[in-house]
């Protein structure tokens, strides 16, 4: 049957979890029409119909209307107002010419009210035909509902009648975790400025900065919208509520505590923290859950006063921090109890999301590097139950190596492949910001990342975090340092934690020498070998239009000795940027895309002498000495 | 020359008549100068009444060859072109005839007449170096005469190479298998003809017409255009230089002349020759470029065929540009070719992919005729944007018709598409022509492009079932990326909708409401989504507006329908878009204490309520459900009354499915199931479809309670299923009941029951995993892979897989193989296919609303009369209300002068006036 076949190939790809949010859209639609096929094929009948069409419609809407990046496509808005930005917005003079009696008089409404609906019994006759009343059937259970079936009426009226609303605080706890947390709220922020008078507007019709296209702000309200889309794909969210969140559950948690913000929405929280007045708080930290855009503090329409549904998050925090404070108690992990909220906020916004995922193939060469983090790093986070006790995981990996050689790549990957919460942190944010403080993040950062195992927490350039403890040190680095070797293996840590810490650095031998015990594992990201660098170019130039025959793509390799992974792309740039050079600047302006000659082995050579490697031979031999004598590999 | 002089120089010559053509042929150049005016009179005579043809063309070759060198301007046309020109074109038919006529007897072996033919074509060919001859003495002037002095030359040369070209063309039929034995005079006549001819136009390109040129000049070069179109036409498939050659020169000239022209032009002819041609060679560019694919591609760079390829789209590029130009010169005489123009870009577009008509090309082929053609194409609907007769054509109410073929509607659609990105960017009377629909009795009737859009929407079924993937919208400097017609349609029109000026808003919403009722589903998807798109866009008070006229429109509904169905979504979607306040103001205007607006909240999804709003709401739905469910218990059950049963239950439901609802409210839904299931009969839901409804939903309520309710109601509910499931079960049951058997699975079943249950639910499971519609059978297979998952009683999933078969699929879903696969052709042709079903299945919906309706009008002219002077009366009475209200609050406000006392009381006797007033008509 084709139709199932179909079916079942579009909602396959639905349940896989990896398909974008236009994708899902598609699916729903395609499913749709389906139904609607069915249904004039007479293979529904039309309440099924009828009933298949709200679920998937309810999906479907879910995806369409979420401003969710990552979920939902936020009614196309991106494209649209794309399309619009040169026009002029009129959507506040928009007035509605329909009214409730002159719709009624439409002729493709007369006939809805008009008809008779199928459910009523067909023949008069039937209409006092009494509904259940057959003795033969049941007579047992007839008998046992009619005992309290006189109940009800008075029960129900009472309930009816007398509806007193309950405050929050006495509904069950049970319940707690529906309740929505504050959200922001402009939908699409219109820019233009509230004190323009509309009259003034009008006067002025010409083209004008302010009436212009709004600049669209992917709004806020996530809690709302999460809401919504709960429904959108049980499946998945299911699977990623046990994989990674094992402390949400019984608490009671707000799920949202322990959502983790994406890099896209942490740029939308830092750009704002940059507009607000630095004295304004922080919008109640830990939950991490409302999302606040750029058009929250504007009204939502020119003139409109357009808010969500639910409350403002500014009102909130505009009657100082009480509401907040009352809140925030709810969402807390009781292990985070002790910090203080802003240190977590910032926290959690260098949290990574896990981004584009990266898959091992995506890493070139360095098989002996994965094959190890494979073992020692994903296989023990996939399955923790075997690798217990001698066969536990190490608490800490140093990649060490040229730079240049995707040492964080690994990490990306690391994370992407274990499934669990990567945390990527620079050294200069623990130090440079809040001196004074830095070893109270560093606390609060391995807090945080118990409350989320698995966990990954990547430290680039880790040498500048955890160099060697000298006399003539600043007191506070010291006390960074201290405390980053007590929470990687010290009293405080629990030998179950599922945290790894993945340093990565080009100066390993400036490390200190206890943070390099703790750093158990210590591997040599080498320059790229010569088969690596075949498939950095093959893979480079797949997308471009590439004339480079066998023996000169191995000709490119062999003289790309020494270069690393960086260097081999700068290679290919300044290749590829050949073709180009050959045209004349009169011709760049006509000339079509397809009409670029190709890159040939001669923009290579041409190629090798503006491109130099960025290692030097000495430079590789220390690395070398200090593999052999520390490296674990 | 009158008719007594005619025959007087006939007699003095006729004797003589030999002598004097070989005395002639001697003279000298200088001899002939000299005796210029007293011979040529008897040449003309005797070339007009010569038969032979061979003694013609003497007298012709010594005419213009010996005497014409020596006339002057001025005696051109009358001494020598007007008298032989006529008689020449006349001799040409006649050979032509000759040869059709004879040519029938032709073979090799009868050589008679094969030197027969042969000398007539060889005296055409001379004719035509005759005129050639002439030609070339008129260049020859330094001066270029008028066109008055010389105006049967073109005329009469273009008869002849018209007659020529036909010739040329047709020669394969005429001479059908002999055509070796005359090719090679054919080619000499052709020759012949392409130098004349252009000659002829270098020629006609001199000259200069003033603005103050006579009538007559002007239907002379009028004749010229007209009579080269026909060659146009003719030429067409001999001589790609020629043809757009001929076309330069159609075009330069109208354009040239276009103030004295253009009124004359047939300008109809004109277009419709260029779409011909157009659509011509675009035809053969496509046919070469899939013989191309169809061999070595290695070749293709080189190959002949892609020469010929290469030129051909040159030719489709002379054309579509040529088409362009000229409707941009003269587009107000084009009224009448703005359909045909319509159809041309339809026919080009079906023919690129995506469209699932487009034959099946190289890529880079595809690119290279699209950059020729469409580019074209667009600049053409730019230009003919403002022309009101295109509107007309492209909005007709009517659109395409039935008659038209299927694969013009995909590129209609997108056509609407590209029109409403331009618009935005169009003065405001354009924007007005496109967004209005007709206004007038008197006008073409026409859609609004809004309609118009959703209408060709609609009817790309199939596009959208495949689906056909459109270039998305390209930013952020991203690669574009193809999107499917409902995201395009939908990204475009709600761009378009961004930027859509206020007094057009009342159209979009008409439109939008007409298309969200018609019964194709995913259109009214579409309407939804640009609905969402608007309410976030525009104000909260608009949004709040169409939310209430939706409650309206479904509490008015009656029965179950698409159109519900249609309204609820949009409803449901809306709700999440509104403010708390305005949330309040509706729950309040549609209080759901009222049995009566129970209908509205069953499509509503509580969490998209603001928290106080929805515990609220939910409360209420409850409290108002269980009373009308104990008011129908106790009135008797009567099966009259179930459907305010069914109203209760479903709005229930909808009170369970949200998360978090209070305990008290699950608990009296509860109550309510526990009574209402010991009411159901298998017989009765069989024989009642109000029953059935019964049914679902308390299988539905009882599924999401499942955690709560006691476990005879779920006994009781399989049982009813089993007894069901024996004969045949509706397909909204079975859908209800596989949601109640998917949430069993979170249930362990106390021991004492196990037997009862756990039967049922095994042979449940294995005759609904049998089931034959593939939909259920889908569905079936979710919901017991949703049971599978949780359940704790792992035999039943054993027992359940009873056969080999239902096993095998259960493990390819659980597996995600999909087992059949059929080609993409054999997809596709399938898909055209059903969208015929689909369409009939919607017709046929929209059909009986018409009828419901027309019932409902007998007398419709009455009734339009009635409700347009009551909604005058409403709105007048609107304006009147708002402004005493204002003046109210002006009072209490401030105290009010002395004079209003007295004014007001003049509005209230106008009032009274008012209520007393007869009208004087009556």
């Amino acid at each position: 049957m084709a139709h199932l076949s179909e079916w079942q190939k579009r909602s396959f790809g639905i349940s896989s979890g990896t398909c974008s949010p236009e994708q899902k859209a598609d699916t729903y639609r395609a499913h749709i029409l389906c139904i609607q096929y069915a249904w004039a094929n007479a293979t529904l009948s039309q309440s099924a119909m009828a009933s298949l069409l709200g679920t998937y419609t309810e999906r479907y809407a879910a995806v369409l209307d979420s401003d969710d990046p990552h979920t939902g496509l936020n009614n196309y808005a991106d494209s649209a107002l794309h399309l619009a930005r040169s026009h002029r917005n009129h959507s506040d003079q928009w007035e509605s010419s329909l009214t409730a009696s002159s719709v009624q008089r439409l002729a493709c409404m007369q006939s809805v009210i008009g008809a008779r609906g199928g459910n009523t019994p067909g023949a008069p006759a039937d209409v006092h035909v009494v509904v259940g009343d057959d003795v033969s059937e049941n007579v047992a259970d007839e008998a046992g509902a009619g005992a309290f079936l006189w109940d009800l009426p008075r029960d129900a009226a009472e309930r009816g009648s007398t509806v007193v609303p309950k405050s929050h605080s006495s509904t069950p706890s049970s319940y707690s975790f529906s309740k929505d947390p504050p959200g922001a709220t402009s939908l699409f922020t219109n820019n233009a400025l509230p004190s323009v008078a509309p009259q003034q507007q009008a006067n002025r019709p010409s083209a004008e900065g302010s009436s212009h296209q709004p600049v669209f702000f992917s709004s806020s309200n996530a809690s709302k919208r999460k809401t919504f889309n709960g429904l959108g794909d049980e499946r998945g969210l299911e699977q990623e509520s046990t994989r990674g969140y094992s402390a949400r559950g019984k608490r009671g948690d707000d799920c949202r505590a322990t959502c983790f913000r994406s890099a896209h929405e942490q740029m939308i929280v830092s750009q704002q923290r940059k507009g607000q007045q630095p004295q304004r708080a922080l919008p109640s930290a830990p939950c991490g859950g409302p999302r606040k855009s750029l058009g929250a503090i504007r009204s939502r329409g020119a003139f409109s006063k357009f808010v969500s549904p639910m409350p403002r998050q500014e009102e909130g925090d505009s009657d100082s921090g009480t509401i907040g404070a009352a809140q925030e108690p709810q969402h807390i992990d009781p292990r985070l109890k002790n910090f203080e909220p802003k240190i977590i906020e910032l926290i959690m916004s260098e949290i990574m999301d896990h981004g584009p995922p990266i898959t091992w193939d995506d890493i070139a060469g360095l098989n002996f590097a994965k094959a190890t983090i494979k073992e020692i790093v994903v296989w023990p986070m996939l399955r923790p139950d075997i690798f217990t006790g001698l066969r536990g995981p190490p608490k800490g990996i140093l990649l060490f190596g040229p730079p240049g050689t995707g040492k964080t790549l690994i990490g990306k990957c690391i994370a992407c492949q274990s499934g669990a919460t990567f945390f990527s942190i620079s050294a200069s944010s623990l130090t440079s910001k809040w001196v004074g403080e830095g070893e109270k993040m560093v606390r609060a950062l391995f807090a945080i990342a118990r409350c989320h195992q698995p966990a990954v927490i990547f430290i680039d350039e880790i040498d500048s975090l955890l160099s060697q403890r000298t006399d003539g040190e600043h007191d506070s680095s010291r006390r960074i340092k201290t405390e980053f070797l007590v929470q990687l293996d010290g009293a405080a840590t629990s030998a179950d934690d599922r945290i790894l810490v993945v340093g990565a650095t080009n100066r390993p031998q400036e490390i200190d020498e206890a943070a390099r015990r703790r750093l158990a594992k210590r591997l040599y990201i080498p320059l790229p070998e010569a088969s690596a660098r075949r498939k950095m170019v093959s893979q480079l130039m797949s997308r471009e239009r590439c004339e480079l025959g066998a023996e000169e793509l191995e000709c490119v390799v062999a003289s790309a000795e020494g270069f690393s992974g960086a260097d081999m792309t700068q290679l290919c740039r300044e290749a590829a940027l050949g073709p180009i050079r050959s045209i004349q600047i009169t011709d760049i302006a006509t000339l079509s895309a397809e009409q670029v000659p190709p890159i040939l082995y001669t923009d290579f050579q041409n190629a090798f002498r503006a491109v130099r490697p960025s290692v030097s031979p000495k430079d590789l031999q220390l690395y070398e000495e200090w593999n052999q004598t520390f490296g674990s590999g | 020359m009158t008719n007594k002089q005619e025959i007087g120089v006939r007699g003095c010559v006729t004797m003589s008549q030999t002598t004097l053509l070989e005395e002639v042929i001697q003279w000298s150049e200088e001899t002939c100068r000299q005796e210029l005016k007293s011979v040529l009179p008897t040449l003309y005579s005797l070339h007009l009444h010569s038969d032979k043809r061979d003694e013609h063309i003497r007298i012709l070759k010594i005419i213009t060859e010996m005497f014409v060198p020596h006339l002057n301007v001025t005696e051109l046309e009358a001494d020598c072109f007007s008298a032989v020109l006529p008689k020449v074109v006349k001799m040409f038919n006649n050979l032509l005839e000759e040869i059709s006529s004879q040519v029938g007897e032709l073979s090799s072996q009868n050589t008679e007449l094969h030197a027969f033919l042969r000398n007539i074509l060889q005296i055409m060919v001379q004719i035509l170096e005759a005129l050639s001859g002439c030609v070339r003495h008129v260049c020859s002037f330094e001066e270029t005469p008028a066109l008055g002095t010389i105006r049967s030359l073109p005329s009469s040369i273009l008869k002849v190479l018209k007659d020529t070209f036909q010739h040329c063309k047709n020669s394969e039929a005429v001479y059908s298998g002999r055509l070796s034995l005359v090719t090679d005079l054919l080619q000499a006549l052709f020759r012949e003809a392409y130098a004349l001819q252009k000659n002829l136009m270098e020629l006609l390109d001199r000259i200069v017409l003033g603005s103050t040129a006579s009538e007559e000049e002007v239907s002379d070069i009028l004749t010229v255009i007209h009579s080269l179109l026909e060659i146009c036409s003719v030429v067409s498939n001999l001589d790609i230089a020629l043809h757009a050659n001929t076309w330069k020169f159609i075009v330069r000239q109208s354009v040239k002349y276009q103030a004295l022209l253009e009124e004359h032009l047939r300008h109809g002819d004109i277009v419709s020759c260029l779409c011909d041609d157009l659509l011509a060679s675009f035809h053969t560019c496509l046919e070469l470029a899939e013989q191309m694919k169809q061999s070595v591609p290695q070749e293709n760079a080189q190959s002949s065929e892609y020469k010929l390829f290469q030129k051909t789209t040159k030719m489709c590029r002379f054309f579509a540009n040529t088409l362009v130009h000229y409707t941009k010169e003269f587009r107000a005489f084009l009224a009448k070719s703005c359909g045909r123009l319509h159809h041309l870009y339809l026919q080009l577009l079906s023919k690129f992919p995506p469209s699932l008509w487009s034959p099946v090309i190289s890529a880079t082929h595809s690119s290279e005729l699209k950059s020729v053609v469409l580019v074209a194409m667009d600049a053409l609907v730019a230009q003919l944007l403002p022309f009101r007769p295109f509107t007309e054509v492209v909005l007709a109410e009517k659109q395409l018709g039935a008659k038209s073929s299927p694969e013009l509607w995909f590129p209609h659609c997108l056509l609407l598409v590209n029109i409403t990105g331009k618009l935005p960017s169009q003065p405001e009377e354009v924007l007005r022509l496109w967004c209005e629909g007709s206004q007038f009795r008197e006008d073409m009737p026409k859609l609004s492009i809004f309609q118009a859009l959703f209408l060709s929407f609609r009817a790309c079924s199939t596009e959208r079932a495949v689906p056909v993937l459109v270039p998305g919208v390209m930013m952020n400097g991203q690669a574009q990326s193809g999107v499917t017609l409902h995201q395009h349609v939908c990204v475009q029109l709600s761009a378009f909708v961004a930027a859509l000026p206020a007094p057009h808003f009342p159209q979009l919403e008409h439109s939008l409401l007409e298309a969200l009722l018609q019964p194709d589903t995913q259109t009214a998807l579409l309407v939804t989504d640009v609905w969402c798109f608007m309410a976030r866009y525009g104000t909260a008070e608009l949004c709040l507006h169409h939310v209430v006229l939706t409650a309206h429109l479904i509490k008015s509904c009656s029965g179950e329908c698409y159109q519900l169905s249609h309204l609820g979504i949009l409803l449901r979607r809306m709700m999440f878009l509104m403010t708390p306040q305005h949330q309040v103001e509706l729950v309040e205007k549609f209080s759901p204490k009222l049995a009566e607006n129970l209908p509205v909240w069953q499509h509503v999804l509580l969490r998209a309520l603001s928290q106080d709003v929805r515990k609220q709401v939910e409360k209420d739905i409850v409290s108002s459900a269980s009373v009308a469910v104990t008011g129908w218990l106790e009135k008797g059950c009567r099966l009259g009354e179930l459907e305010i049963v069914n109203v209760a239950l479903s709005s229930s439901l909808v009170v369970v499915q949200s998360e978090g609802a209070e305990l008290e409210c699950v608990s009296t839904i509860l109550r309510m199931v526990t009574h209402l299931w010991p009411r159901m009969r298998v017989h009765q839901a069989q024989a009642y479809p109000s029953v059935r409804c019964t049914l679902r939903l308390l299988l539905s309520v009882t599924a999401a309670l499942v955690e709560r309710v006691d476990t005879h109601i779920i006994c009781k509910a399989l049982t009813c299923l089993s007894s069901l499931l024996s004969q045949k079960c509706p397909d909204d049951v079975v859908l209800a009941a596989l949601d109640l058997l998917a949430s069993l699975g979170k249930l362990f079943m106390p021991p004492e029951i196990q037997s009862q249950v756990l039967p049922k639910l095994c042979s449940l499971f294995s005759v609904l995993l049998a089931e034959s519609s593939w939909i259920l059978h889908q569905h079936t297979l979710e919901a017991f892979s949703r049971f599978a998952e949780v359940t704790n009683h792992e035999e039943v999933i054993s027992q359940s897989l009873s056969s080999e078969e239902t096993k095998n699929k259960v493990v390819n879903f659980l597996s995600k193989t999909v087992c059949v696969e059929e080609t993409e052709k054999e997809r596709i042709e399938r898909l055209k296919s059903e969208k015929s079903a689909l369409d009939r299945h919607n017709d046929r919906l929209e059909n009986d609303r018409l009828e419901a309706t027309a019932d409902l009008q007998p007398c419709s002219k009455r009734y339009r009369q009635e409700t347009s002077e009551e909604e005058e009366y409403d709105k007048y009475l609107q304006t009147a209300e708002s402004t005493l209200k204002t003046l109210h609050d002006l009072t209490e406000q401030t105290p009010p002068p002395q004079w209003v006392t007295a004014r007001l009381l003049d509005l209230q006797a106008l009032i009274t006036r008012i209520n007393t007033a007869r009208p004087l008509k009556s």
